[in-house]
C-alpha cells in the first residue's frame, strides 16, 4: 500500500503540500507562506518533477499546481494524480480560464491570487479529507 | 545540534540548488528543522533569478556541481565568487566531479561528495559561517 492510499486521519505526521510552479520567485513566496502556516512543503519546478516525487511514495496530502507550464501542463498532471494517487487533493491555478472539464480534477484558484485565499482553500481541502 | 550550529542557523539563509526533487525536499526539510531559512532552486537559471532578486539576501549557496540550466553548478559557483563574494559556496557532487574541480574552485574546501550525511553538511555550513564572521570582525587592536 502506498502512502497516499493510507487513511489520512489515522496519521499524526505533518501535512505535506506539493507546490508545482515553474516561476521560481512565485513558487518561493507561496511555499514560504505555506511553511509559515505549519505545512511541510515540497517544491517542484515542473509537472514531471511532481510525478517523480509522488512516485517515490512520500506522503503528500495536497498538490497545488500551476496549469500553464512548459512540458506537461497542470491539467494533465491533475489527471495523472487523479488516476494514480486518488487520495491526493488537487488545487489548480492559472491566469487563464480553467479548461473544460477541469472542475472535476480539483479546486480552481484564478491568478493573481491572495496567499490568504490559497491557504484557506488548502486548509479546507485537507480538513475535508481528514474527516472522510 | 550544537549551540554554535543553532545560533548560526537562526541567522543564515541557504540557497539550495539541487535538481533531484527527493534529495532537495529531504535535505531542505533537515536544514529547516535545524533553523535555517532555505530557498530552493531546481536548476541554475532558477538560482540566478533568486540571487538577482533585490529583496533576497543569501548567505550560503549550496549547489550540485552538475545542476542543469544555462550554466552548471560549477559555473554558478564561479559567478557567485566573482560577483557576490559575500556568499559562501558549498558544492556537492560525485567523487569524480569533486576531484576534477576541487583544485580550481575549492582549494581549501573540497566539494561535498554525494551521498553526504546531513550532519556533515551542517558542520560545513557552520564552519563557513564562522569563518565569514571572523573575516568581518575587526582586529581587536585596531585603532
Amino acid at each position: 500500500m502506498t502512502q497516499d492510499t493510507a487513511p489520512v486521519g489515522a496519521q499524526e505526521r505533518p501535512r505535506r503540500i506539493l507546490i508545482v510552479e515553474d516561476e521560481v520567485l512565485v513558487r518561493t513566496v507561496i511555499a514560504e507562506a505555506a511553511r509559515d502556516a505549519g505545512y511541510r512543503v515540497t517544491e517542484a519546478g515542473s509537472a514531471q518533477a511532481a510525478l517523480d516525487f509522488l512516485a517515490s511514495g512520500k506522503a503528500v496530502d495536497l498538490v497545488f499546481t500551476d496549469i500553464n507550464m512548459p512540458g506537461m501542463d497542470g491539467v494533465t498532471l491533475a489527471r495523472r494524480i487523479k488516476a494514480d494517487h486518488p487520495r491526493v487533493k488537487v488545487i489548480l491555478t492559472s491566469g487563464q480560464a480553467l479548461p473544460a472539464g477541469g472542475r472535476r480534477l480539483g479546486i480552481f484558484i484564478a491568478k493573481p491570487y491572495s496567499i490568504a485565499d490559497v491557504l484557506a482553500k488548502v486548509g479546507r481541502a485537507i480538513d475535508a479529507d481528514a474527516g472522510e | 545540534m550544537t549551540a554554535e550550529a543553532s545560533q548560526v542557523a537562526d541567522r543564515t539563509t541557504v540557497l539550495f540548488l539541487e535538481p533531484d526533487i527527493i534529495v532537495r525536499s529531504e535535505v531542505g526539510d533537515f536544514l529547516r528543522d535545524c533553523g535555517f531559512m532555505v530557498i530552493e532552486a531546481a536548476d541554475s537559471d532558477e538560482a540566478m533569478q533568486i540571487l538577482s532578486a533585490a529583496d533576497t539576501t543569501i548567505d550560503i549557496l549550496l549547489a550540485d556541481a552538475t545542476a542543469p540550466g544555462t550554466i552548471d553548478g560549477f559555473g554558478l559557483a564561479r559567478w557567485v565568487r566573482a560577483d557576490k563574494p559575500g556568499i559562501a559556496v558549498i558544492l556537492t557532487g560525485t567523487p569524480a566531479h569533486a576531484a576534477k574541480e576541487a583544485g580550481e574552485l575549492c582549494a581549501d574546501d573540497a566539494p561535498l561528495t554525494k551521498p553526504y550525511e546531513p550532519q556533515l553538511l551542517l558542520d560545513r555550513i557552520t564552519r563557513h559561517m564562522a569563518a565569514r564572521d571572523r573575516a568581518k570582525k575587526p582586529p581587536e587592536n585596531a585603532a
